[in-house]
């Protein structure tokens, strides 16, 4: 567990005059869950966003299983076998499951160029052995996704990153909105993934939830890497005295 | 099949409530004039339906990634009088034909441009190219109409307007019939077709998944100019005239006949067929109020009606399927 998946090396992002990641440098090691936590603004997001290609980072660079990569769009780093969860944006709600799960890595019966047509048939068995792997009580693909609960999005989510067989899954708030029992789902899931060989990197601003699952934490503030530890060198009520005093 | 899951199926796809309408909408006719579904009138039906639901069917998809097109009856009306105009400058027919649609390619590449770079909502934009391809329209054909130059025109005419002997149908018919089948394979069975869709549902899921939204939207905006002066040029094959005024309130027809037809102008919602279904709804509505010698000025006011009952009964619809989980 000593190999490392991805490493940064002095990242800087501005918007405008604003800094929000001041030098930072993360060394993630394959299979480890990390935790991102800090106060709001502390430039969590800015960080995965500049991971997942959404920005670009003014400075700095990005190593993935040892080269150096630029990620300059989701495309890119999904290549990579990097998948990013938004609490919100993570899925089309009006489409099935099924149509969800193969978005952009449609399985095709044929093509030509890059068109090509949909194996259904395919889509539809795999998203159901898929949502069954996340123990989500659901019979079939075809359901449409806005009929489903914050949790139950989640795990079509969660079944899309283990399906594809995901490297790095990054989740911004993933227990964000949902109930208590819900969130307990989510954090099972974590584990599975982890039990898959997953690297977790997730953000939330629940200790609470994030303590349980997580190998290691990272506290950030006001764009700065201010701790990095691993769990058993830390505890609840340390991190919490870090986010709130700093 | 178990009746929940019939109904569950049936009120979540919203084409056939408005199919049903459209089935009411004949019989009722053809009860007050029987003459609305004979030989002669069938045949009219079916000339003018399929015009609006090239243009009504290119506006659900772009509908569905989640853009408007304005300018599909400016450039329904440009295609035609280009292809004449530059006929009657001595141009090859045939080639003129081509330079015509490849024109609408073009049209269509620039109203996706100004839309994703300059990041404004594609209603004006193509509100903006839907006034001046209409004054284009205009101005290319000065004061005077052209004359239909009729021997050049001959191939064009048997391939794309002539009447099949013997039916109620004309040439275009065929092409209208091949190209429906290649939107439904486009939009419901092929992937650019999930990626218009989760463009449209959620235009920040479908990029993190690696779908490159723009390319999507220029694809659905090309297609849907394509369509529109496809239709344009069908007509003046057909009436043997170009005139730059024709199409005035289509891009509205076709967006009604979306709307009818199941789309939704949120995007990520909406079929070909229920577009096809909404276009000839509408134009069956035109057809059967002149029969009955109604005042066809009625007409408005019954795709009024139409469109609001049907937004409302969509949206309710799909409440209620939603509701039903398996
Ligand atoms: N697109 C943007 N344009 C301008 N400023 C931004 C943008 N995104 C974030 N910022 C600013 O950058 C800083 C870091 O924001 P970021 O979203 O990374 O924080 P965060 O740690 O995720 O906070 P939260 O816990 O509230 O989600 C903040 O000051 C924020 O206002
Ligand atoms: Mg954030």
């Amino acid at each position: 567990m000593s190999e490392s998946i991805i490493r940064c090396e002095g990242l800087n992002k501005w918007y405008g005059s604003i800094q929000a990641l001041k030098d930072v440098s993360i060394d993630i090691k394959k299979g480890e869950a990390v935790g991102l936590v800090g106060d709001n603004g502390a430039g969590k997001s800015t960080f995965i966003k500049i991971l997942s290609g959404v920005h670009k980072a003014d400075s700095g660079n990005i190593y993935f299983d040892g080269n150096k990569v630029k990620i300059n769009n989701a495309r890119d780093s999904m290549k990579l076998g990097i998948e990013t969860i938004y609490q919100d944006s993570a899925l089309a709600p009006t489409l099935s499951i099924a149509r969800n799960l193969f978005v952009g890595r449609e399985p095709l019966t044929f093509k030509i160029g890059s068109l090509g047509l949909l194996d259904r048939e395919k889509m539809a068995r795999e998203s159901l052995e898929a949502i069954k792997r996340v123990e989500l009580d659901l019979r079939s693909g075809d359901e449409v996704v806005e009929n489903l609960s914050g949790g139950e999005r989640q795990g079509v989510v969660i079944a899309r990153a283990l399906y594809f067989r995901t490297k790095v899954l990054i989740m911004d708030e993933p227990t964000n909105h949902l109930s208590v029992k819900e969130t307990e789902k989510v954090l099972r899931w974590i584990e599975k993934l982890k039990a898959e060989g997953t690297t977790c990197i997730f953000i939330t601003h629940n200790l609470h939830h994030v303590y349980p699952v997580s190998d290691r934490l990272v506290v950030f503030a006001r764009g700065e890497k201010i701790a990095d530890v691993q769990k058993k060198d830390t505890s609840i009520e340390d991190l919490t005295k870090m986010i709130v005093h700093d | 099949m178990n009746i929940r899951k019939y109904f569950k199926y049936v009120a979540s796809r919203p084409e056939f409530a408005a199919l049903t309408i459209f089935i009411i909408i004949a019989i009722t006719f053809y009860g007050i004039n029987e003459n609305f579904l004979n030989f002669r009138n069938l045949r009219v039906l079916f000339t003018i339906s399929p015009e609006i639901a090239l243009i009504a069917m290119g506006a659900t998809i772009l509908m569905v990634s989640g853009e408007f097109d304005l300018s599909v009856g400016s450039v329904f009306a440009l295609s035609g009088v280009v292809m004449v105009v530059l006929t009657n400058e001595g141009v090859n027919a045939h080639l003129a034909f081509t330079i015509s649609l490849l024109m609408c390619l073009a049209i269509g590449f620039i109203n996706a441009t100004i839309t994703i770079r300059f990041g404004i909502p594609s209603f004006i934009a193509t509100l903006g190219t839907m006034f001046m391809v209409r004054s284009i329209a205009i101005v290319i054909v000065k004061a005077d109409f052209p004359t239909f130059p009729m021997e050049e025109m001959y191939w064009l005419r048997a391939i794309f307007a002539n009447p099949i002997p013997g039916t109620i149908f004309r040439m275009s018919f065929i092409w209208f019939i091949l190209i429906t089948l290649l939107l439904i394979f486009y939009l419901h069975r092929s992937n650019y077709g999930n990626w218009s869709y989760s463009t449209g549902a959620n235009q920040a899921a479908a990029q993190a998944m690696g779908v490159n939204t723009n390319n999507v939207k220029i694809r659905n905006f090309v297609l849907c100019s394509f369509l529109a002066g496809l239709a344009g040029i069908f007509m003046v094959l057909r009436t043997r005239a170009a005139f730059p005024s024709v199409g005035v309130g289509y891009e509205l027809q076709a967006i009604a006949a979306s709307v009818i037809g199941g789309a939704s102008l949120f995007g990520g919602i909406g079929t070909v067929f229920g577009a096809l279904v909404g276009a000839f709804l509408l134009k069956f509505l035109d057809n059967g109020l002149v029969m009955a010698r109604l005042d066809v000025n009625w007409f408005r006011f019954a795709v009024g009606t139409l469109l609001i009952f049907a937004v409302i009964s969509n949206t309710n619809l799909r409440r209620i399927a939603n509701k039903m989980r398996e």
